[in-house]
């Protein structure tokens, strides 16, 4: 099995609001091995984002962040803005979900590809711009458009212009936040090849968040499950499609099966105003007593781990 | 393409392929540039005034976005009763009550306005605004691609709960494969503005015989599918300002012949309400 490359041990987010103190992630525990590709998957607003953010440093002034991110032996929660510039983009690169919104509007997008290669390797205009239609190529644009502007291509094109911008410093993980949730069908098929094809290629971990389970499969190793702040599941993806633990995860899978529909009662927790025990009993079919009093704690079985009084000893 | 009484017919295709247009050329929210549309018998094309506005009471649209379809200044209140006030029909708290229930929303919502709603409530106001008047025809424009998986599921359960209590129709537009499976009788796939292939949803996911059909299908990203075997279609969706000559899917198509450069296929039905244009389906049947 592969050395780890990124661990987060213990991160915890809460950021300060108006309503009050927002629970985001609680006693996030997560490790990315080379090579490895992990998906996060969970509802909008469970926090999934977040920790993307919290990796890279990149959270707004308001969040009380604790715990550690170990990455090559270093923890990124420790590091001043300057040494996390050398890290973002060099070390670990990040794609968006809205690949429009990271673009710049006025500026054609070979040029764009190009300037994060001047700054961060201080190559020449000339020696840049080769490089930047080398790494279009790479992902199949075609270098004819170098001096076209982002709104003249399309959402599946912008992503590949994203991909040649995170790829350009070849990075060992590349954080791909919802790559293809504003894609339709063929673009994200698309997508989705290229995003393996370069990974593999160019011995990239991927670190995927969706809430896309078709994509999961697709595209990952193993997976982690995220409700209301907190990982309730890690498992290998064969494992966990074969056999979930988690009733969430159960439920997620049986919510569109081919048998039909049988959505997940209720709705997601509000994090403002958190309820004792464990965050997911008001939805879960198998709630007792405990469940609704003591929070439960992660259990680990030999590959994965549940966090549900069920599977406690 | 026909649509039966109580049946669900799903369009799909990529985005651009003008499924959202068919949706809105029968509620001729867009005037369609020439062709019939027939509800009930009647080509809605020729009414005007009176006879349409009622006609037009019968048929109804979800959009697809929640968010910018409802006015952000009216209370759900004012919402949902919108379609009685600018038909002039009478409705009074029973009927407010009676909606709100069958949506599934309590009526501590009815004073509350559109930001103060989740997603799902939302496209729930949006599902009680179509269904107010009793239509016979809901065009569904992805009423739920907006929304988080398990809210997704809340609302076509609630779709699907509608139509077995009212029998109405569904014209049901979605890029989202897994979910028409589900939803639809009968599926039509559209590409570059053209029903390439159509029929029942169970020819369409065994039997499909359209190049174009087979690469959507093998693009969902279905758990348990052997992960290797995909055919991934090649460059963008040309433009629809320059269509190719020939089969407009030629220029993508893997399985591309001479012909298909040149040529408009013909539409051939290989069974029963099974019909593709395709010229390697005319070749062999």
């Amino acid at each position: 099995m592969a050395a780890s490359l990124l661990e987060i041990r213990d991160l915890n987010v809460k950021f300060r609001t108006d309503a009050g103190l927002v629970d985001a992630c609680n006693g996030i525990d997560l490790m990315i091995r080379e090579r490895e590709s992990l998906c996060l998957i969970g509802e909008s607003g469970c926090g999934k984002s977040v920790v993307a953010l919290a990796i890279l440093n990149l959270l707004p002034e308001n969040a009380i962040i604790s715990g550690e991110v170990i990455f090559k032996g270093r923890d990124l929660l420790n590091l001043n803005e300057k040494e996390m510039r050398g890290v973002r983009g060099n070390e670990i690169s990040m794609i968006f979900e809205q690949p429009g919104t990271c673009l710049n509007p006025v500026f054609p997008i070979g040029d764009q590809i190009a300037e994060a290669l001047r700054i961060h390797e201080h190559l020449r205009k000339n020696e840049a711009k080769e490089k930047a239609v080398e790494l279009m190529v790479h992902v199949g644009i075609s270098p004819q458009r170098y001096g076209e502007y982002p709104h003249q291509f399309s959402g599946g094109m912008q992503q590949r212009v994203m991909i040649a911008m995170a790829l350009a410093f070849r990075p060992s993980i590349i954080v791909a936040d919802e790559p293809t949730t504003s894609l339709d069908l063929i673009t994200q098929a698309q997508i989705l090849d290229l995003l393996k094809k370069v990974s593999q290629e160019n011995n990239i971990s991927l670190f995927l968040i969706t809430h896309d389970l078709g994509v999961v499969w697709e595209m990952c190793d193993s997976l982690a499950v995220m409700y209301a702040g907190e990982i309730v599941e890690r498992a290998p993806i064969y494992e966990f499609f074969h056999s979930p633990m988690h009733p969430y995860s159960k439920a997620l899978l049986g919510s569109i099966s081919k048998s039909g529909f049988h959505p997940i009662g209720g709705s997601v927790p509000n994090l403002t105003d958190l309820l004792d025990g464990c965050r997911f009993h008001p939805r879960c079919d198998k709630c007792s007593d405990i469940c609704k009093k003591l929070r439960p704690k992660m259990t680990y079985f030999s590959t994965r781990g549940v966090r549900c009084h069920h599977y406690s000893a | 393409m026909r649509l039966d009484k109580g049946e669900t017919l799903a369009i799909v295709g990529e985005s651009g392929c003008g499924k959202t247009v068919v949706g809105w050329s029968i509620l001729r929210l867009i005037e369609p540039t020439s062709g019939e549309i027939l509800f009930k018998g009647l080509n809605i094309m020729n009414l005007r005034g009176k006879r349409y506005g009622e006609l037009k009471r019968k048929m109804q649209i979800i959009f697809q976005n929640a968010d910018s379809s409802l006015d952000p200044r009216m209370s759900v209140r004012n919402l949902i009763t919108e379609p009685f006030r600018a038909n002039r029909i009478f409705f009074n708290g029973d009927t407010i009550r009676e909606l709100m229930e069958k949506v599934d929303l309590n009526e501590e919502l009815l004073e509350r306005y559109p930001h103060e709603l989740s997603g799902g409530q939302r496209q729930r106001i949006g599902v009680a605004r179509a269904i107010a008047l009793k239509p016979e025809l809901i065009v569904a424009d992805e009423p739920a691609s907006s929304l988080d998986f398990s809210v997704q599921a809340q609302i076509l359960y609630l779709l699907k709960k509608i139509q077995r209590d009212y029998g109405v129709s569904y014209l049901f537009i979605s890029h989202n494969l897994n979910i028409v499976r589900m939803m639809a009788d009968r599926i039509a796939v559209m590409n570059m503005g053209k029903i390439v292939e159509m029929g029942r949803t169970e020819d369409i996911f065994e039997r499909s015989a359209h190049p174009y059909t087979q690469a959507l299908l093998s693009a969902i990203p279905a758990i348990g599918s052997d992960r290797r075997k995909r055919i991934i279609l090649k460059g963008e969706m040309p433009s629809q300002s320059e269509i190719p000559k020939g089969c407009r899917f030629h220029t993508r198509c893997p399985l591309k012949k001479r012909i298909c450069e040149t040529t408009i296929p013909t539409t051939t039905e290989i069974s029963s309400g099974h019909c593709v244009s395709c010229h390697l389906v005319c070749d062999t049947g």
